[in-house]
Order: structure tokens, then sequence, then C-alpha cells
């Protein structure tokens, strides 16, 4: 089996503080891999040693069999890099960005550029600078897919993007992914890589705490259900973290959703809500 | 060559605002010679009185006078401090802009060597810098010719390769400490250039320390010396060269080997 990323035993410390503690990862090629975690557990600086911008403390990790820190300038040719702020030169315009980034790879065909500016709808005369955080997030996809790669980077990819935005993004993503192309997509929401994402990781404190198939993690992942009322909650298994409030409760359910409407149904309920937990409880649901 | 293209382009208004203003200067200085030069002879000999003051200009040796003590006292401070000042402030933000401004990132997550950015941000630097140096030469030349003067072609060229090399050794000594983040600031680059002009007027003043003058580059641009004896002092370029290059292969080291900031 052959991989695009392979990371042994990595570890990142700067100074004093923790960047990330003997991970180990493995993504196949043509995989959509999802990477989750909260802001600073992780994420970005497994990224930034994947493009060889920082050197691993210990450890290694590799990019299609390739050292990241020693033969960067390789790697990079098959990479298409989404960072999480993505910063340009101001005084730069859309266009002259791109064309500059474009101008570094081998592959200087145009057309697939010009195809991305209109799906994303970027005024490609403006100045960098005059942009809002979605248009140069824009720009910094267009700048990552232009050239064709076999590994996209993701790193918080939606953050500013509005939702029609979102969905032609995830629109291109699924197309490339079909092409055989291999994601790696950093991400702190849980329900973008469930969507998408056929394998995924969890980090937090700089360790992996979880690597499944997202088929497995979504069976098992709990919702949160908040009520105004009650019902009868030790009929339901999978429940969790049950907190009562003055005029109703709230708890984690991972059983069977029929079986919860048919609970509903039973109480005196008055209103519901069935939300995703947020990553904190899903750590709690595995962990507990 | 993209680094290369995209630099010279971004730093084209500073470069055309400093040129102008140092050509303008040196113009202007120049043509203020005619009327001064009658007046100088007189005032020549106040300044060769006035012990360390006329010391550290080099105006104890030259007459302002003639064509080429006004030029190397008036024109020589003009060019070497302009041009040194132009050349730290270029220098010690090129390499360092990235990672302030964040652009690291973008930068080199395309398929570009480090080395391969820091040669060719190197090299926009001495192109800078070369250009520079050039125009500022062709105005001298055009303004001596202007105000009727003959030109003293040996002894501007001599003064002008002294102006260059030093700006050659300070924008590469302020480029490689640029590589290291804390020492990357204008300030920090012109505070040096400050510090080595002002060690090099105090190096003048104290004759009987002559070792003082290998601390600092400015000692071999010292214009009585050359115009006198016709020759630049190739033992202090020397030392500078070296010093300079050093500073370029720790710069290249150290750049290669570290962590990049987002």
């Amino acid at each position: 089996m052959k991989y695009a990323i392979e990371i042994e035993n990595l570890t990142k410390n700067y100074g004093k503080h923790r960047g990330v503690d003997s991970i180990d990862l493995c993504v196949k090629e043509g995989e959509w891999f999802g990477f989750i975690g909260p802001n600073g557990a992780g994420k970005s600086t497994t990224i930034r040693t994947l493009l060889g911008l920082i050197k691993p403390t210990k450890g290694e990790s590799r990019v299609f069999g390739l050292d990241s820190w020693k033969e960067s300038e390789r790697i990079m040719e098959g990479i298409g890099y989404l960072p999480s702020e993505a910063i340009f030169y101001p005084e730069m315009s859309v266009k002259e960005t791109l064309d500059y980034a474009l101008s570094f790879f081998k592959n200087k065909d145009k057309r697939r550029q010009e195809e991305l500016c209109e799906r994303f709808q970027l005024d490609t005369k403006r100045k960098v600078g005059e942009l809002s955080y979605g248009n140069r997030k824009k720009v910094g996809i267009v700048s990552a897919l232009q050239h064709s790669p076999s590994l996209l980077i993701l790193d918080e990819p939606t953050g500013g993007l509005d939702p029609l935005m979102q969905r032609e993004f995830f629109n291109v993503l699924e197309e490339e992914h079909k092409k055989g192309k291999t994601i790696f997509m950093s991400s702190h929401i849980l329900s973008e890589i469930e969507h998408h994402a056929e394998t995924a990781a969890f980090i937090r404190d700089g360790k992996i705490i979880l690597k499944k198939e997202v088929a497995e993690i979504a069976k098992n992942s709990a919702r949160r259900v908040t009520l105004r009322g009650s019902i009868n909650v030790e009929s339901l298994d999978g429940i969790k973290e049950v907190v009562k409030s003055k005029d109703g409760m709230s708890f984690l359910y991972s059983g069977e959703s029929k079986l919860l409407i048919e609970a509903l149904g039973r109480g005196e309920v008055k209103d519901f809500t069935v939300t995703e937990p947020d990553l904190e409880e899903v750590f709690l649901h595995y962990y507990k | 060559m993209n680094v290369y293209k995209r630099e010279l382009k971004s730093g084209i208004k500073s470069f055309l605002i400093w040129t102008i203003s140092i050509a303008a200067f040196i113009a202007i200085c120049i043509g203020m010679f005619p009327e001064m030069k009658g007046k100088m002879d007189s005032v020549s000999d106040i300044f060769a009185s006035m012990g360390a003051f006329s010391s550290a200009f080099g105006m104890d040796r030259l007459g302002l006078g003639t064509l080429l003590g006004f030029y190397s006292v008036e024109c020589g401070t003009i060019m070497a401090l302009g041009a040194a000042l132009f050349a730290s402030m270029v220098g010690s933000v090129m390499v360092g802009k990235e990672e302030k401004g964040r652009t690291a990132e973008f930068l080199f997550s395309l398929p570009i060597k480090r080395e391969k950015v820091m040669g060719e941000k190197y090299l926009a630097l001495i192109t800078e810098m070369v250009v520079f140096h050039i125009i500022a030469f062709v105005i001298s030349l055009l303004s001596i010719l202007a105000i009727k003067e003959e030109i003293p072609m040996k002894e501007l060229l001599l003064l002008h390769s002294s102006y260059l090399i030093l700006t050659l050794c300070l924008a590469t000594i302020c480029f490689s400490l640029s590589t290291i983040p804390s020492c990357s600031s204008v300030g920090m680059g012109m505070g040096l250039v400050l510090f080595f002009y002002f060690f090099n007027l105090l190096a003048n003043i104290t004759e009987k320390i002559d070792w003082l003058k290998f601390l600092t580059p400015f000692s071999f641009t010292d214009g009585a010396t050359i115009v006198l004896e016709k020759k630049l002092d190739w033992t202090l370029i020397s030392v500078w060269v070296v010093i300079s290059l050093l500073c370029l292969i720790y710069g290249f080291w150290n750049y290669k080997k570290r962590d990049l900031k987002s």
C-alpha cells in the first residue's frame, strides 16, 4: 500500500512549550483524511512539519516517501496547501498573486486558474490588501488547487467562507477526490469531517488520541439533546452527562434515533433540540 | 528568478526616492561649488586649524577651495552616509519581512528552496545598490560638467568605488543579520550604520590608535587619503569584504536550518 503521508514518532517542542508529542500517522494515497482537534492542539504544528517549514525535534515525517525537512522543494511540487489564514503580498492584485504562485510550478497551465476563479466568483483585478478574510480565503483555495496537485493539505479551510462558497468548495474537493487526489484536511468542525472524510484522527494536547474510520466515529458519536420539560431517561441506553435544570434537562445520547423519539413522545416535552456535541464532548464520549 | 523580479518590483518606490534624493543632493552640492570656490580659500584655513573637528572630516588635509577637496568632504559625506543608510534600510528587512508580514507560509509552500529565495533576494539587493551608485556617479559627472570644471576621473572613480564597496559590505551585513528574527528591523540596520559612521569620526580624531579604523567600514572611504594617495586601502577593504562574506555565509546557514514563523 502506498502512503501519501507518513509520520513516525514526531515530536516538536518550541523551547519549553509543547507542539506535538510522539505522533504516528499514515494517510493512504487517494484517501480523504480528517484531522480534528481544538485550537492549540497541534494541528498546525503537524502540518507545518509536513511542509518543511519547521524542523522536528524528534521523529520524522515523509510526503510521497520524501523527507519533509530535507526535500521540501520536491514535495511542494505535488502539494496544494491552504493555510488557516491565507496571507499574501497586499500590494499585488489577485491575478498577480495567482500567477506568481503558479510561476514556481512545472504545470503553468492557467486554464484551471481561470475556471476556479469563475467558480469562486473572484474579482482578479482587486488588490489582495483590499480583500475581506473570506475573499482572501478564496484566493488561497485557487492558489492551492490551480496547479492540480496530487495532495491537498487544508488547514481549517472553510473559515470565512459563506455557506454557498463552502458548498462550492466541497464540490470542488469531491471532484478532486474522485480523480484520485489525496486530501488531508484539518478542522475543529466535526460535521465537515463526518460528511466528507473517510478516516479521521483526533489530536489533543499534542497527542493523537484516536484514529478511526469516519463511519465508525459517526456511529459511536453522541448527540447533545436539550429539552424543556422532562422524560424518563432511565428507559434509554447510551445516555451520558445528564444535566437537569429548572425547566428542562440536557444529556448526551449515542443510541438509536427511533428510541429517542419514542421516549420524547412519552415524556412531557414542550420543546427540544438535538445538536452535534462540541469536540470536548466527543472526547469525553470516547474517554469515559 | 521569480523572487528576484518580485523584490525589484516591490522595492522600486523606495529605490527611486532614495536615488533621486541623493542624486539631487549631490547635484545641488556641486552646483554650489563655483559660488563658494573663492570664499572657501579663507574658510579652508579656518577649518584646517579647528583641530579634532577638521580631522574627523579630513579637512585638515584637503582644501575645500579645490573641487576634489570640496567633493570628497561635502558630496562624499552625502554619498557614503546616504548610500549606507539606504543599504541598511533595504537589506535589514528583505528577508525578515516575509515572516513579519506573515507571507512566509505562502512563499515557502511553493516549490522553492530556502537558499534560492535567499540567493535571489540578495541578488536583488546587490542590483539595487549597484544601479543606485551608477546613477549617482553619472549625476556627479554631469553636475561637474554643468559647472564647467574639469573632471578628475581617476579620483572620482576611486572615491565612488569606495562608496560602492562600503554600501555592498553594509548591505550584506544587514541582510545576513536580518535572518535572525529579532534583528530584522530598519531601526537595527540604521543604528548599526550610524554607529559605524560616528565610530569612524572618532577613529579619524585619534590617530595614535591606528587599529581603530579596522573597526568601521567607513574608514576605507576616507576622502583625504584616497585623493592624496590616489589609491584605495585594500587592506581595510579586504578585512571588511571578508567580514561581510562570513556574515553572508552565516545568514544562509541560519535561514536554512531554523524554523520559519507563521
